[in-house]
Formats: C-alpha cells, structure tokens, sequence
C-alpha cells in the first residue's frame, strides 16, 4: 500500500483509472471533504494495478476498501488488519459486475458477515404524534429517575466505553475518529445520552447530519438498562424531535436483514424500510 | 368481564396471542411483541385496566405472565 498524500494526487489516480477502464464495479462514495479529512489524519492509501485502484481507510481496528475494479478481480488480497468491503445496492438489484465482485471476494476469502436494509423514518409530517409518544415514553422512564439529554464533554469517557462494550455492535461498524472529533461532535449535539440518577451515562446514541439528512450511526444500552425501560423508544423520540426542530427531512438508519424483531420493532417506532441493501464482506 | 379476562385481554391485544394461548410460554423478550416497546404498553394498559400505579422495582420484576399475577396482588388486584 502507498500513502496517500494529496487531494490532487487522488484526482490524477481517477483519472488515469477512468481513462483506461470506465465500465465495471465501484464502491467508491469518498467525498472530497472525506479524502482530505483521511489525508490530513495520514490514514488513506492505495494499490493499482493496469485496470483497478483500490483504496483503503484506516479505521484504527480494520481497514474499509473502497475499491474501482476492473475485469481482473484478484487484485484484493489480505493485509494487516482485518479488510472491510460494503456493497450496496437495490433490492433485488444486483448488476452483473457486482455479481462477478462477490464471486472474486468469495474466492479471495472473505465472507459475508451482514447484509443489512435501510430505514427511513420522516418526522416533520408526524409532529404532533411524535410528541404524545416522546411524552409517554419519558413519562415512564421519569419513575425511574432516567432522563434523556444531549451528551457532554465529560460523558466522552463513559460514551465511548459503552459503544465499545455494546456486543450487538462490531468493529467494523465504527469509523475512526480522534478525540477532538468526538469532542466537536458532542458540541454539535450529535451524540445523545439517557442519564440515571447519578447522572451516569446509561444509553448512548450517535448520528451525523449532512444535506438535510440525519444518519442514525449506533445505538448502545447498557445491559442492566435494556427492554424493561422503554429507553431506545425514549430515545428514538427524542431524536425525531431534534430532526422537526432543525427542519431535517428523513432520518435514516440500517438494520440487519435476518433481525425481524428488529425490524418490527423500528416499524413500530415509524420507520419504513427503504429499497436499499447493504452488504458487507470481511477478509480477517 | 372479570380481572382474568380483562388481563388476558390485555395481552392478547397487545402480543398478538391468540384465545387460549399457553400462558406458561409468555415472556418478556421471548413472546413475539413483547419487547420495549411492548413492555412500556403492557404496564401502561395493565395501570389503566386496574386503576393501580406500579412501583419502579415491580415493573422491572414483571417478565412473564405468571410473574405479572403475583405483582398485581400487590396492589389488591386478583387475576
């Protein structure tokens, strides 16, 4: 792998790939803002062959590849760390390139370790429901003395060690961020947390926002505080609350495409599944 | 309609149990809708049903039918 040192250097490698091959398979969605942040964190490389370019982010505990394939696909092959490839695409939809793609990967060794489905919940028509249901869910937790609230810089510590104990969340979930980027985040208001009594922190919640669109990233309850409280629903409310105050259209999440209570669960909270698929193949 | 009735009703309403159902099998997490959201609604419908407000450690200990009888003599309810 080689590092990668330059916005422009990522231009003139797009280009010279498209020049030779332009047909075939991408999952390559790096924004610009996303290159650079990757560059200036000197976490962003890359391998090319005559007809494909990969790329590969450091996400601290696995590699994410986001990669431009030609018709020779073995160009992926295992490295230093565990490597992470997402496909995604409609459902039912799958082009023959992507087709080849998992065959390649498949044969490379990489096994499919989720498939996931999108979902969509759209709060600004729904005000007034939401705000009975958010009402009700933390009048309940109120007996308890759990509040719902926007996180603050001293919850970093404890936020982090509960999404890193989460067991329903993997590594490969989580992109790598710095401390300062945790910190700013929190500033924003994007991560939101469920307050016991002591004030300590029993449910942590992360989304990021980006043209008009929530994306709901994690979810964790600690375990003593799970399915008797109401506190994801609580939550959940919450959230869309925060979504009608800022005007957001659509709020947007993945569930696990085998995990039907989870799926029934999210309806029942107002989700609708959309027609996005996503899988994601891991070569450890 | 008498408290047993009533408190099946309850559940059945709720869980999508059908008349009759084996009620030794109805458990927090493991019957069907009997999740969070579930949960949060049983203890609502059940407070309403019998004009009772339940203690925080009772609603936490209320994970299956059975356990749910001995809770709402607690509060002078017999099912």
């Amino acid at each position: 792998m080689e590092s990668l040192r330059s916005l422009q250097e990522y231009k003139a490698l797009l280009s010279s790939y498209k020049q030779i091959y332009r047909k075939g398979y991408s999952n390559n969605y790096l924004s610009t803002d996303k290159i650079e942040r990757y560059i200036s964190l000197q976490r962003i490389y890359f391998e090319k062959n005559e007809t494909s370019l990969l790329f590969f982010t450091d996400e601290e505990k696995y590699y994410r590849l986001h990669a431009m394939l030609g018709p020779d696909m073995d160009m992926i092959c295992k490295q230093d760390k565990p490597l992470m490839l997402r496909n995604v695409y409609r459902e039912g939809m799958k082009t023959d390139a992507l087709l080849k793609v998992e065959g390649a990967l498949k044969q490379q060794g990489f096994l499919l370790y989720d498939e996931t489905v999108q979902i969509l919940a759209q709060p600004l028509e729904k005000r007034e429901e939401i705000q009975r249901k958010y009402n009700k869910a933390s009048s309940f937790l109120n007996r308890f003395g759990i509040k719902i609230g926007y996180a603050r810089k001293k919850d970093m510590e404890q936020i982090i060690n509960l999404r890193n104990n989460e067991p329903l969340l993997k590594d490969y979930h989580f992109l790598y961020e710095t401390e300062e980027e945790i910190l700013n985040d929190i500033e924003k208001g994007y991560y939101r947390c469920a307050f016991n009594q002591l004030e300590e922190v029993c449910a942590a919640q992360h989304y990021s926002i980006s043209n008009n669109t929530l994306q709901g990233d994690w979810l964790a309850v600690k375990d003593e505080y799970k399915v008797r409280y109401g506190l994801g629903i609580a939550m959940a409310y919450h959230s869309f609350l925060y979504t009608i105050e800022q005007g957001i259209s659509n709020y947007y999440g993945w569930v696990a495409r085998d995990n039907i209570k989870s799926i029934k669960y999210h309806q029942a909270i107002g989700y609708e599944l959309t027609d996005k698929w996503a899988d994601e193949w891991l070569l450890v | 309609m008498d408290n047993l009735e009533k408190y099946n009703n309850i559940f059945c309403e709720l869980f999508a149990l059908p008349e009759g159902f084996d009620p030794e099998i109805v458990k927090l997490n493991e019957t069907g809708d009997w999740d969070s959201v579930g949960h949060m609604s049983l203890i609502t419908a059940l407070e309403d049903t019998f004009d009772i407000m339940m203690e925080t450690e009772d609603i936490l200990g209320f994970m299956s039918y059975r356990e749910g009888i001995e809770i709402l003599k607690k509060y002078g309810v017999e099912v």
